[in-house]
């Protein structure tokens, strides 16, 4: 069987004749109108969403990093001034130098330490003038020399230490001490060829007074 | 009206909006909704307004920009179907006024059963008299969905109201 569809077209256009005929000009301006002002709406929106991926992001990347640390580093940021730990600070502690030479530079402004703290590397130096004092005036050397209250500048190498006297009312006088044993002893003391036939030659040289 | 295309653009409205409404009217079954999509549809073409300088360019999109809308907005926004109370009874065939009226009734409470893309293949194919090339461009579908839904929709009609679809056998009008 088959249809006759010319019926279905005259139904159609006979039904199509029910629609309203009227004037939709003013209403369909007014409609784009309001497209338009819906479209720039959504492009605002857009490029504020833009604007806050681009710069917000980064920012909060940035924020996560200064709250995480040192562990939050190892992310990449985009900024090169993002990360703080990465640029120099004026807020470095003086005991965490920031450059070698910083480092050598407050080494040699600071008070040297104590002898009696410094590592000993078996051969008795470094060592303290006080601890040549005491040495000194309990041995037979010091019954030779003009008595002295105080040492100072004391050298020491390889086993060997030199150390200058401070009597009242007399020249110094320059002690040779030597240390055999795990102890320190008075060798010899004067104020001229006092290292000779104590000291090696090789040793000499690194005492600074052997003269 | 001031640029070239906004004066193209309004004749074009006041000179084609009956057809454009006609057509709507099928596709929605509803003057207020016909109404409503031939604006929106108009709305759109003015926006473009600019680009179809050529003739002829404004009904081509318009159009095209109904049929979309229709199947797609329309349905997004769920807007009840209209249907006019129960389908009337088969209208004979002596053709009075009477009749006629029953028809078109009958027909358009067939319309509304169908789905939108049906009856807009069965405006675009037995209203516009499109072929079902141009149907399935002006639908952005295959030549096959196109022959399918018309299929289809013809089934639907045959099964709701055989009344429209007159056989050549049953009239004895050999078409």
């Amino acid at each position: 069987m088959s249809d006759d569809l010319d019926v279905l077209r005259w139904n159609l256009r006979d039904l199509a004749e029910e629609a309203s005929n009227v004037d939709v000009y003013d209403r369909v301006l007014e409609r784009s109108h309001r497209i338009g002002r819906r479209h720039r709406r959504i492009a605002i929106v857009a490029v504020a969403v833009a604007v806050v991926a681009v710069v917000g992001i980064p920012a909060a990347m940035a924020g996560q990093n200064r709250a995480s640390g040192p562990a939050g580093m190892t992310s990449p940021s985009p900024s090169p001034t993002a990360n703080p730990q990465a640029s120099p600070s004026p807020a470095v502690p003086a005991s965490q130098p920031a450059t070698p030479s910083a480092a050598a530079s407050r080494t040699a402004a600071a008070p040297p330490a104590p002898p009696s703290r410094q590592a000993s590397h078996g051969d008795g130096c470094p060592v303290d003038s006080r601890t040549l004092l005491a040495v000194l005036q309990s041995s037979a050397v010091y019954q030779q020399i003009a008595p002295t209250a105080s040492l100072s500048d004391v050298t020491c190498y390889g086993g060997y230490a030199l150390a200058t006297t401070h009597p009242t009312g007399a020249d110094s006088a320059t002690v040779v001490f030597q240390y055999v044993r795990g102890a320190w002893t008075a060798v010899k003391a004067g104020t001229s060829g006092y290292c000779d036939g104590v000291v090696p030659d090789a040793i000499r040289p690194h005492l600074g007074r052997c003269y | 009206m001031s640029d070239p295309a906004g004066a193209d653009f309004s004749v074009f409205v006041r000179s084609r909006a009956p057809a454009l409404l006609r057509t709507a009217y099928l596709l929605t079954g509803d003057r207020h909704l016909a109404e409503d999509l031939v604006q929106e549809a108009l709305a759109r073409t003015h926006r473009a307004a600019r680009r179809l300088s050529a003739d002829g360019h404004f009904e081509a999109y318009t159009r095209r920009a109904m049929y979309h809308l229709h199947i797609s907005r329309w349905r997004r926004q769920r807007l009840p179907e209209t249907m006019p109370g129960e389908l009337l009874d088969v209208a004979d065939a002596s053709g009075d006024f009477a009749d006629r009226v029953s028809l078109r009734a009958s027909l358009h409470a067939a319309l509304a059963q169908l789905t939108r893309r049906q009856r807009a293949v069965l405006v675009l194919r037995f209203f516009e008299d499109r072929t079902e090339a141009e149907v399935a461009e002006m639908l952005s579908c295959s030549l096959g969905t196109v022959k399918s839904q018309t299929s289809r929709a013809l089934a639907r009609l045959r099964q709701i109201a055989p009344e429209l679809l007159a056989s050549n056998v049953a009239n004895g009008a050999g078409r």
